[in-house]
């Protein structure tokens, strides 16, 4: 595969050859450029999903306890969800002006609708024998979200957690393409620059692995987290 | 090999979520009760849109700036002259298009490679290398690479349309042959069906319900980074009229635009519902 992609590729288009990349990679690692831009983009990511996971798990799980709202509310949600997060990019312009403020709402966009639907999901599949266990054991109803409903959702949830934080990923890199000449930091301008200016590919193949590399990092880790909160579900897994 | 069942297996559940399939019973029919609450009756859902539709016309006055929040009033009145000269049609035929070649040149290839992996070691191996680097890369990262290979355009946009719906399908594809019941394979066996029919006739039966899961995800994530594509890379389609729009600050045709999206979007799913549904009528779900 590597023979392929040396010779193959490298000889259709001498910047793409693996060689080149790597060389490029390991030069590239070593200057600042990349970090401080990473810096920019992680700084970003953590406001706007800060607010989507505390909105999502807030909201998913008021709708869970009350499927008529869920019902109600369907359609402007079903028409909603389907507007990518750069979608709102003139909002969040108009709103918050070509700045940091702007870069963090597409995120938290991103980023909430899977943390807020899998929290839903989580409350509502919960067996009702749960909570009707619960109530004949004379739980109240604060005791029965907090002891009951949470533990019995936290698979879900943190689910929505990790995939919003993958689409938050690819949101603030696509963000920071759109917008990037103006924020002047962060991966997606870098790559922007790479684009549209100096037209290095073999820089942008670098960078381009650089954010997948960080995404799956990003997603393992999230991984790790989950199978150490939740160590009862590992059974489930070796049957699954 | 654990990683890519896993991905595929958390997919699904998480990402359809949206409404559920039915509407769990039909509320305010029990008997005794003279009037449905307004809630509760068949008009829940117009009545929910329109006082939707008011508290935003109240923010908008409130506010009391175009620019900012247009109200609806001026959103509606913008819809027929964006039809009637073209700009809004034109434009969703253009994104619609490269969706759907992207789309179905991804299911064409997909379908099949799962299948096979599923199916071949050796297949699996030879292909899954690539395909395990591949995948972590977010659609819209490719953008820069594609601006200087193919430039701005619909080449480039149906591109990123084919890496958003491709993974959701292969994986699901992958899922679905790899877990088909022995049961049914050793029936198949045991009442003659030759070894060459097995795949047409019982394992990809067997997948469909999965592939479907893997159409709809595909199609949602296609969708969504159609429109951001056009964004940047494309001098057409309803991501690019956002964009022209939004230059000259008519943030009443912004939005018209970003709700023919969610429309689109949504018609988009309940159609692949829809068709999967009476693929694999005999899933009751």
């Amino acid at each position: 595969m590597l023979l392929v992609w040396q010779y193959g590729l490298g000889s259709v288009l001498p910047e793409l050859a693996l060689d080149r990349v790597v060389g490029e990679a390991f030069q590239y690692v070593q200057g600042p450029e990349l970090w401080t831009s990473f810096a920019a983009s992680l700084q970003r990511i953590a406001i706007g999903y800060a607010f989507a996971a505390a909105l999502g798990v807030a909201l998913g799980l008021v709708f869970g306890l009350s499927p008529k709202l869920e019902d109600l509310l369907d359609p402007l949600i079903a028409v909603v969800r389907p507007i990518s997060p750069l979608g709102w990019l003139p909002f969040a312009i108009v709103w918050f002006g070509v700045s940091e403020g702007a870069a963090v709402f597409l995120i938290a966009y991103a980023a909430f609708f899977p943390i807020f639907l899998n929290t839903l999901r989580g409350v509502r599949n919960m067996p009702i024998t749960f909570r009707e266990a619960a109530v004949t054991l004379g739980a109240g109803p604060l005791t029965i979200v907090r002891r009951v409903m949470l533990p019995a959702a936290l698979p879900s949830v943190l689910t929505g957690l990790r995939l919003g934080m993958g689409l938050s990923w690819s949101a603030i890199v696509a963000a920071e393409l759109a917008i990037g000449f103006v924020l002047q930091a962060g991966i997606g301008y870098l790559m922007l620059t790479y684009a549209v200016i100096t037209y290095d590919l073999s820089r942008l193949v670098v960078l381009t692995l650089f954010v997948a590399a960080v995404g799956l990092a990003l997603d393992t880790a999230l991984r790790k987290l989950v199978q150490q909160a939740l160590p009862w579900r590992e059974g489930l897994r070796a049957n699954g | 090999m654990a990683e890519i069942r896993d991905a595929a297996l958390l997919l699904p559940s998480d990402l359809q979520a949206g409404p559920p399939e039915a509407p769990q019973a039909s509320p305010g029919r029990q008997p005794g009760r003279r009037r449905t609450p307004l809630l509760e009756g068949r008009f829940r859902h117009v009545i929910v849109v329109l006082s939707a539709g008011l508290l935003w016309h109240l923010l908008a006055t409130l506010i009391g700036d175009e620019s900012r929040l247009p109200s609806p009033l001026s959103v509606g009145s913008e819809l027929a002259p964006m039809v009637s000269s073209g700009e809004l049609t034109d434009n969703a035929l253009a994104s619609l298009r490269r969706m759907m070649i992207g789309y179905l040149a991804a299911a064409i290839v997909a379908v099949p490679l799962g299948t096979a992996m599923a199916l071949s070691r050796v297949v699996r191996a030879v292909v899954e290398p690539p395909l395990e680097a591949l995948r972590p890369v977010p659609p819209l990262a490719l953008l820069p690479i594609l601006l200087v290979l193919v430039g701005v355009g619909d080449m480039l946009a149906t591109v990123i349309v084919m890496k958003a719906a491709f993974f959701p399908i292969l994986l699901n594809a992958y899922l679905g042959a790899s877990e088909v019941d022995r049961v049914y394979l050793e029936a198949a066996k045991t009442l003659g069906v030759p070894r060459s029919q097995i795949v047409r006739r019982v394992i990809i039966p067997a997948a469909m319900p999965q592939i479907f899961t893997g159409f709809r995800l595909g199609a949602q994530f296609a969708w969504m980074s159609i429109v951001a594509a056009e964004l940047i890379g494309a001098h057409s389609g309803l991501g690019y009229l956002i964009v022209w729009y939004k230059q000259f600050l008519l943030m009443d045709r912004v939005v018209v635009v970003m709700i023919v999206i969610g429309i689109i979007g949504f018609v988009f799913d309940r159609l692949v519902v829809r068709a999967s549904r009476r693929v694999v009528s005999w899933q009751a779900s």
